[in-house]
């Protein structure tokens, strides 16, 4: 009889490589598809009663608001736009598709499904951001409810949720920070921030658009901010402070308390940057730590989607002494139900309208609900269980190495190097992580500057069972093992996806790329004159 | 592809038998006797490890003969073809390195590798300059020329690197050299030669183009601007030598690489002092020192700017002084702190302290160590 094929994955208890092909659709842009006059829904004339009830519907709108010509759509059917983006979608390799470990530092955890449902009920999803207070009880309730629990999280006493995004609430931290320094007279005194080289690039670049003059300390020996250089940079010209712990590395800064002591012993303000708090729930707080201020991105630590760069949110957290100070509104708990409180004269007034993207504090705290504070912990357990585990792995593959002490484990994420294996073979970190893609997985190197030579950031949350860490070792073991052996294929791949090399030197030409469709249409016809704007 | 190499036999020889360098006949003899080995064909030997694989058959390889890369080339069976450029005296002299250098950019060579230590990169600095790109294999007893790859194995990467980029970006890179004789009587004296062009490092930087990627010459410009945009009249600015000030002594008017020049209201009134001419100035009206990370240790004073010495720096006064460098060259010293070593215990002491350092994006702080005392606790 003939044997009936097996599908199983797995020989000798660990997960074969994929034989992976992504699909190749020779698709157009959206608004080459169209077609004039074809529609995705006819929507019906209306009769003579509704018409006559109805009268001159556009007479009411202000004429300030009238299009003068209708906007400049594609014409195309339901189906057409179905086809036309599942299409795309295939070309891509989204978070749900693969094991998404690679890009460190941004904790791309699963995204449970059921919270999706609920932020897309009607519920939330046909909530007018100006609606009366009354009418919205329900959502206040809601974020009242995720606030008591953000500030439980963090030991902070209030939380903001309008920045939209990560680097917003960094941004909206460092306004804070303005603002409270000129409320007491200190303003122009204190004109400098501190950060550091391995927190996020965007804790020195908010500051600066803050107008602040930004000091960099740079990692000691053993990985950790310098603290001798560090307390040579405060002085009565410090306004802030804006550090990530654990830092991009994974290393977890265990005298963070002295840094935040010493910045308060000259009057800064010390922000936390908890963008990524995956390795911290429930063990280490924001306040112990010695901070006044700080942001949690939902979109990592509390599994709301990252949505290709939002919509997302940045909840900003502050004790009481900067709590005056953050955006408004705010919503407060009154005896008579919730209220929306605009009335914050200290406030730094707006990051972003109204009170963010309210759906995500939905999904954060239907995802807070579901694992309870016990569960809490044991995702920042797991997650760096995992961690450790992937790193133990990790180490076993030929030219890597991990920088800095290893005295103490990594939390949440780790910095490898493959300085080693550029120097014996000549393949690139960047390069062994594009390879991957052939496999259907992929890794990040790091922000830059590279301070890690030949970087790979990967972090592998709690998300990821062990079969999972596995097969991505195995499918980078394979990797390692081409370019040793075989360079010339990891050099020029990836070889089963449809987009092969970019060329990055068009990235440099403004001229060569667009943005939009308008951008793009502008650009072909010679420039912003000829399209008259 | 033309690829040069350049084997100094005689370099290393002197410090493995303590005898702190290899500069002259008589101590490259003495060093013999006492059992001294050449180490500078087995550097080269582990570069060609990582580089020769790397290069395609149709290479050419130009050498000099016998022991200077002849017989390394031949015994190593290098892909492609051998040819020797330059046939040296037996056994060699100094001048063997600059002659083959010579010829090699007289070859369009893409890149000279060469073994040894200071002494053959000054050879090589004092025969091409920065007319042919050229990088150092580690093999000498003092290297504190910034024109060597942190080992061997990494010089050949670095060159194999470059070479797959046609025209890859290069940065001059300082040749340090200490007066040994002075150094065996125990003064540390150490100058700048001049400047090689060697590859820029990629570790430090992303490689390619890329969009966010800032080369090193225009993160000096930047620098500058910043530095020119600060100064104040009535001030007079002694800054000192190295490649990113080099920019700001450009953007003044035109300086010298090596020397220390003055800048007064925006513009440049003086090149090339020397020590009493920087004290004259120093004692005349408000002064400040602009100064960079010199050689590949990251000293700020007391090596290849000696004419800063420590009156004039008491004249200027230790607060007045600027610092300025690449983020690339503060992320090369890996953690490890600047280094002074002015000659006089208590000025390096009171240097010691942590440091502003400019950068192309904001400042960055930086440790600051006196040389001597890492020594004594080493």
């Amino acid at each position: 009889m003939k044997e009936i094929a097996s599908f199983r994955r797995d020989e000798n208890g660990k997960p074969k490589n994929r034989r992976y092909h992504q699909a190749r659709w020779d698709e157009p842009i959206i608004f080459e598809l169209d077609q004039p006059g074809e529609r995705g829904i006819c929507v019906p004339e209306a009769s003579d009663t509704i018409r006559e009830a109805a009268g001159d519907v556009l007479a009411r709108l202000p004429a300030g608001m009238r299009r003068s010509a209708p906007p400049a759509l594609p014409q195309i059917s339901q189906n057409r736009v179905l086809r036309h983006y599942l299409r795309l979608s295939q070309e891509n390799l989204g978070a749900d598709f693969n094991v998404d470990i690679g890009q460190g530092t941004c904790t791309m955890k699963y995204n449970p499904k059921v919270n999706e449902h609920i932020a897309r009920s009607h519920k939330v999803s046909e909530l007018h951001p100006h609606q009366p207070a009354q009418t919205v009880q329900g959502m206040l309730d809601v974020v009242y409810r995720f606030e008591q629990i953000m500030k439980e999280v963090s030991g902070m006493d209030r939380f903001s949720f309008q920045p939209r995004a990560g680097s917003q609430a960094i941004y909206a931290n460092a306004a804070v920070i303005r603002a409270y320094h000129e409320a007491n007279g200190e303003g122009d005194q204190r004109d400098e921030v501190i950060t550091t080289m391995f927190s996020h690039p965007s804790d020195a670049a908010c500051a600066v658009v803050c107008g602040y003059k930004v000091i960099t300390i740079m990692p000691d020996e053993d990985g950790y901010p310098d603290f001798e250089a560090f307390k040579a940079a405060l002085s009565e010209r410090t306004a802030g402070i804006l550090f990530t712990n654990p830092e991009d590395t994974g290393v977890f800064n265990p005298r963070i308390r002295e840094f935040t002591d010493a910045a308060h012993a000259v009057g800064a303000i010390c922000a936390y940057d908890q963008a990524n708090a995956n390795g911290l729930l429930g063990i280490t707080r924001t306040l112990e730590a010695g901070f006044d201020l700080c942001h949690f991105n939902l979109h990592k630590t509390f599994s709301t989607p990252h949505a290709c760069g939002g919509p997302a949110c940045g909840a900003q957290g502050a004790t009481a002494r900067l709590a005056p100070f953050l955006p408004r509104p705010q919503t407060v708990k009154t005896d008579n139900g919730y209220v929306i409180d605009d009335d914050m004269p200290q406030s730094v007034g707006k990051v972003s309208s109204f009170m963010g993207v309210l759906s995500m504090v939905v999904r954060a705290y239907a995802w807070v609900m579901n694992l309870g504070a016990d569960g809490l912990r044991e995702v920042a357990e797991i997650a760096t269980l995992n961690n450790n585990y992937l790193m133990h792995e990790m180490l076993k593959l030929r030219g890597i190495e991990v920088p800095y002490t290893l005295e103490s484990p990594r939390i949440e994420q780790v910095r490898y190097s493959w300085v080693k294996l550029f120097e014996e073979t000549g393949v690139h970190s960047g390069e062994l992580g594009v390879r991957l893609a052939d496999f259907g997985l992929h890794y990040w190197t790091s922000h830059h500057p590279f301070v890690v030579p030949e970087p790979a950031t990967i972090e592998p949350t709690e998300a990821y069972s062990r079969a999972d860490l596995d097969e991505f070792v195995r499918a980078l073991a394979q990797v390692v093992d081409e370019a040793y052996t075989d360079p010339e294929k990891v050099k020029t791949a990836p070889h089963a996806c449809p987009i092969h090399k970019v060329d990055e030197s068009s990235f440099e030409d403004p001229a060569s790329w667009a943005v939009t469709w308008r951008g793009y249409q502008r650009k072909l016809s010679g420039g912003d004159q000829a399209s008259g704007g | 592809m033309k690829i040069g190499l350049i084997v100094n036999p005689v370099s290393g020889l002197g410090g493995t038998v303590a005898l702190k360098g290899s500069d002259g006949a008589d101590i490259q003899a003495r060093a013999v006797a006492l059992g001294a080995i050449p180490r500078a064909a087995e550097r080269m030997a582990e570069a060609l490890g990582v580089l020769a694989p790397r290069v395609g058959p149709d290479t050419i390889w130009l050498t000099a003969g016998g022991p200077m890369g002849a017989d390394l080339a031949s015994g190593l069976g290098l892909p492609g073809t051998v040819e020797i450029v330059h046939e040296p005296a037996r056994p060699s002299a100094a001048d063997d390195t600059g002659r083959a250098a010579v010829a090699m950019a007289q070859r369009d060579v893409d890149l000279i590798l060469f073994a040894g230590g200071d002494g053959t990169a000054r050879d090589m600095v004092a025969a091409i300059g920065a007319d042919a790109p050229a990088l150092g294999v580690p093999s000498g007893v003092k290297m504190y020329s910034a024109v060597f790859a942190v080992s061997s194995r990494a010089a050949g990467a670095l060159a194999a690197g470059f070479l797959a980029r046609a025209g890859g970006a290069t940065a001059l890179r300082e040749v340090m050299d200490l007066d040994e004789a002075a150094y065996r009587a125990g003064a540390v004296e150490t100058s700048i030669y001049g400047y090689l062009s060697a590859p820029e490092t990629t570790s430090g930087l992303q490689g390619g183009k890329s969009a966010s990627g800032v080369g090193e010459r225009t993160e000096a410009m930047v620098i500058a601007r910043k530095l020119r945009a600060a100064m104040q009249t009535g001030v007079g600015y002694l800054v000192g030598p190295g490649s990113t000030l080099a920019e700001l002594k450009e953007l003044c008017g035109g300086g010298t690489l090596i020397g220390v020049d003055l800048v007064r209201d925006g513009g440049m009134t003086a090149r090339d002092l020397d020590g009493a001419a920087l004290l004259r100035e120093a004692a005349s009206g408000p002064c400040r020192i602009v100064t960079t990370l010199i050689g590949g240790q990251g000293f700020l004073f007391g090596r290849g700017n000696r004419q800063i010495t420590p009156d004039v720096l008491r004249a200027v006064g230790v607060g007045h002084v600027d610092v300025a460098a690449t983020r690339a060259k503060l992320i090369g010293l890996q953690g490890r702190p600047l280094l002074v070593d002015t000659g006089d215990a208590d000025l390096d002491n009171e240097l010691a302290r942590p440091v502003r350092v400019t950068t192309g994006q904001g400042e960055v702080m930086v440790r600051v160590r006196s040389a001597s005392a890492i020594e004594e606790n080493e």
